[in-house]
């Protein structure tokens, strides 16, 4: 069909300059490179500087205990070596790379590997506190929290990423932009099967971070963006719905969470105002804001439990502590103190709030 | 070291290939060659899962073929390079200036299309890739590749009838 149409194609594809592009290509594939590095640690930086901008200006008064209880404090400088089985807490030195975990009775104990390159990559605390997975280019490496035992997993990737384990830790998990159009989302069995790769058509933003969170029973995940969220069912087969797109401006680099039943995500606002963020608790099935809360501008969003409870890292006078509030920001509680000489921390929750 | 040569060597040995195909997209050496820059960036980037994934010269024309779409969406191109279609021409005479004058007449007029239209007239009739090749380059259903084309040709066949004169008397 059209054999002159195609000749006149080839006669004007003719009149392009084949030049040699190496150069240029390999030159922008070097400073892309650089680029994505660089807006990695960016995240970091940007999260330790509003810790510092809280740690210098007054803080709220800290909700008191609940009668009868007093807040456990733990010195991380007391934290023993090796393991623990039932850990709630992971928290990371930003600089030296220095890993502890922590349980809201008091106990910490410091693991025996080293993150020795974060680029932004936040080691994650899943499966009932019992697995404890850092993310790096090519591999992911998982802690047994219990012996402190390290397995290396392969991942077909040299991109940043999150990996996160199912429940049931069977499954490694982790999401890569493939800075076209889309998300690829691989499900590594951490057995001898194959892994599955899925499509996930993103919501209109990419982002550096594309965290992963697993329903509480394992049948979903939601995959979050920029200013965006897709569920993907795995039951009867792993599918992607339709990605949902945020219209309020909304970024993840001061923390996420998302409800254990995938129904609502949390996004903060990128810029603070008069010592506050803003936080828009979200739809995942259309992306509208449910409901809106304030908290200072320092703190992070560390996880949303089973009670509906959502969790935060909040610096305080020289030290941290992990509090809770409803999804209103109401009903504050305090749950743990973590002194440290260390000004750089971050941390991620797991377990529903005891 | 072995992925880097390997990168350099497809990049060596496709590049003449995409800067026609881009070319034909943008109809501007200097927007082709950006164009298939960009697509061999992104490449790079993950050049070892697409090399152990088999070829990857699809991935490449993928993104080649969707970046030029978002870039018309973003620039404006066409604006720029067709400001004006010419009158259609009404001599057939197959001869090398006429084949000549057609090209002309018909590169202005691809300009003028949708980039979508156009992406997949490059794709089937220049690339002579199947409907369903061209809806998994373009990510869209066969049946859009062929309402595009099915447009697509009968624009050109309104501006440049000569492409089409001698098919339709065959028939």
């Amino acid at each position: 069909m059209g054999q002159q149409l195609r000749t006149s194609l080839q006669q004007i594809a003719k009149e392009a300059t084949v030049v040699d592009l190496r150069p240029r290509v390999l030159a922008r594939a070097r400073l892309v490179r650089r680029r994505r590095r660089m807006a990695s640690v960016a995240a970091v930086v940007s999260a330790v500087l509003a810790v510092g901008a809280v740690l210098s200006s007054p803080t709220e008064p800290e909700a008191a205990p609940p009668a009868g209880r007093a807040v456990p404090t733990v010195n991380l400088g007391d934290a023993r070596s090796g393991g623990l089985p039932d850990a709630e807490l992971s928290v990371v030195d930003v600089d030296s790379g220095d890993t502890w975990l922590v349980t809201t009775t008091g106990r910490a104990a410091q693991l025996p590997v080293r993150v020795d390159s974060l680029s932004g990559a936040l080691p994650m605390l899943f499966a009932d506190g019992t697995v404890l997975a850092f993310g790096g280019p090519g591999q992911a490496t998982l802690v047994r929290t219990g012996d402190g035992s390290v397995t290396k997993v392969s991942v077909p990737t040299d991109q940043e990423y999150l990996p996160v384990v199912s429940p049931d830790a069977r499954t490694l998990t982790y999401a890569e932009d493939n800075q076209v159009d889309a998300i690829e989302l691989t499900l590594v069995p951490l057995d001898d099967t194959p892994p599955t790769t899925l499509r996930v058509t993103t919501s209109g933003a990419s982002s550096t971070l594309v965290p992963i969170a697993w329903s509480d029973d394992g049948t979903g995940l939601l995959v979050l963006e920029g200013r965006g969220a897709t569920r993907v069912d795995l039951e009867p087969r792993p599918r992607a719905r339709q990605g949902v797109h945020v219209k309020q401006d909304v970024v993840l680099a001061n923390g996420w969470a998302v409800a254990p039943d995938l129904s609502r995500f949390v996004m903060g606002n990128p810029a603070p105002s008069g010592g506050r963020r803003t936080w828009l608790v979200l739809d995942a099935d259309d992306g509208s804001a449910i409901e809106e809360l304030t908290r200072p501008a320092g703190d992070r969003l560390i996880g949303w439990t089973a009670g509906d409870r959502l969790v935060w890292w909040h610096p305080a006078n020289g030290s941290y502590s992990v509090l809770t509030t409803d999804t209103a920001g109401r009903s504050l509680s305090t749950k743990l103190r973590l002194t440290s000489t260390l000004h750089n921390l971050r941390a991620t929750w797991t377990q529903d709030e005891g | 070291m072995r992925e880097a040569s390997s990168f350099d060597a497809f990049v060596a040995a496709r590049t003449g290939t995409l800067l026609r195909s881009a070319y034909l997209l943008t109809g501007d050496q200097q927007l082709a060659e950006d164009l298939v820059q960009s697509a061999l960036v992104k490449a790079s980037l993950r050049w070892d899962r697409l090399v152990a994934g088999g070829d990857p010269e699809p991935y490449v024309r993928t993104v080649l073929y969707r970046e030029h779409v978002s870039w018309w969406r973003r620039r404006k191109v066409a604006e720029v390079l067709a400001a004006e279609v010419p009158e259609p021409r009404r001599s057939a005479a197959p001869d090398f200036v006429d084949v000549m004058a057609e090209a002309d007449t018909l590169r202005v007029a691809l300009l003028r299309l949708p980039p979508r239209q156009r992406a997949v007239l490059v794709l089937r009739h220049f690339e002579d890739r199947s409907e369903t090749e061209v809806a998994e380059l373009l990510g869209c259903s066969v049946g859009t590749v062929r309402s595009q084309n099915a447009r697509g040709l009968s624009r050109l066949r309104t501006v440049v009838p000569e492409l089409f004169a001698v098919e339709e008397v065959s028939r």
